[in-house]
């Protein structure tokens, strides 16, 4: 159970939705971290942007 | 917008983007306004409060209690601030194109010339990916909500915390579009007597908030059903708890069975959201009946 808490931790942090890291983490700097990290999202972001479609509850 | 030869009759009416979520907004501080549970502010910080864009178009839905002090007094740790609230945005645009948008390929299948022609076995699969869909894309919206706040050093309140883990059909309202479940336990079930009656009255409670949440989906009938649906979801756990209360160490199986039984009954619901009511009931006879 600690196992599954620390990688839900993780990845709030990784997400951008928890202020500290868990326990062990980072093992890079800051910057270097947040640097790979972000060009790795972004990355992701342009390679799936052409389908893009609405969000689904904007029209409510 | 059109209007036809009938001057009453008028189809197509332009709605504001975003309105039934800063509805909500002038609702609550109505509300407590009336009941002196939140200070006026000034007009200008009100303003601010309804117009503050990252959150008008789709939530999270605010409390004006909880915005005054973090308007007067913002974050001023810049760092941290853009850190987290860039990091929030590029999640948020990862979550709905990587994924969301991914899923559109499945979901698509969802109507009913498609469901007629497949077999039973894939008809789960495309009510899977709706569920899927529908919680990284809004979802995603919110954190790209949240993280454009939060660059303006303001946190506002958060909208999802891992709902499809949960393992009861409360705790999973509980999880799911956070304000929007606040807000309908605190302005509507609450002041019609909350739990706090006798238990039939609970229950009509229960169905009730859970009906009007349906219509503000949307004004079709399936989304009335798909409140019905969760209502009677609730309304039947509550029956449970009472049965059977909660065990104070529950096994691992425990814990999963009561995750999956959540999972299945909260993905059966998405027919009802995803489809209109007819062709949701022609998904429901091709996968129980074939």
């Amino acid at each position: 159970m600690r196992h599954i808490l620390w990688i839900k931790d993780l990845l709030e942090y990784l997400g951008g939705s928890r202020e500290l890291p868990p326990e062990g983490f980072p093992i890079l700097p800051d910057s270097v971290l947040w640097g790979l990290w972000w060009g790795f999202l972004l990355c992701v972001t342009a390679i799936f942007c052409g389908q893009s479609s609405k969000f689904i509850y904007l029209d409510f | 917008m059109g209007r036809p030869d009938n001057t009453w009759k008028w189809t197509g009416a332009f709605l504001p983007l975003g309105i039934s979520f800063f509805t909500f907004e002038f609702i609550h501080y109505a509300v407590d306004r009336y009941h002196g549970r939140t200070e006026a502010g000034k007009f200008r910080e009100y303003l601010a409060f309804i117009l503050f864009f990252p959150t008008m178009v789709a939530g999270p839905i605010k409390r004006y209690q909880d915005f005054l002090p973090k308007l007067r007094a913002p974050s001023r740790d810049w760092a941290l601030d853009w850190s987290r609230g860039i990091t929030r945005i590029l999640t948020g645009l990862v979550k709905k194109f990587a994924v969301a948008d991914f899923m559109t390929a499945l979901t698509n299948h969802l109507n009913r010339s498609d469901m007629a022609a497949a077999q039973r076995w894939i008809l789960p699969v495309w009510l899977l990916a709706y569920g899927i869909k529908i919680y990284f894309d809004f979802s995603a919206y919110s954190d790209i909500a949240i993280g454009s706040a939060r660059l303006f050093g303001i946190v506002v309140p958060e909208n999802f915390d891992w709902p499809y883990f949960r393992a009861n059909i409360a705790e999973f309202w509980r999880h799911w579009h956070i304000s929007l479940y606040r807000w309908l336990v605190d302005y509507i079930f609450i002041p019609m007597g909350g739990s706090r009656v006798r238990p039939s009255l609970v229950y009509r409670n229960v169905l009730l908030t859970m009906l009007l949440s349906g219509l503000w989906h949307g004004a079709g009938l399936n989304f009335l059903v798909w409140g019905l649906w969760h209502g009677v979801l609730l309304c039947l756990h509550r029956l449970w708890r009472r049965w059977r209360p909660a065990p104070l160490n529950p096994t691992w199986f425990h814990v999963f069975a009561c995750w999956l039984l959540t999972f299945v009954c909260v993905n059966l619901g998405w027919a009802f959201f995803a489809m209109d009511l007819p062709t949701a009931l022609f998904f429901f006879q091709r996968l129980f009946l074939g």
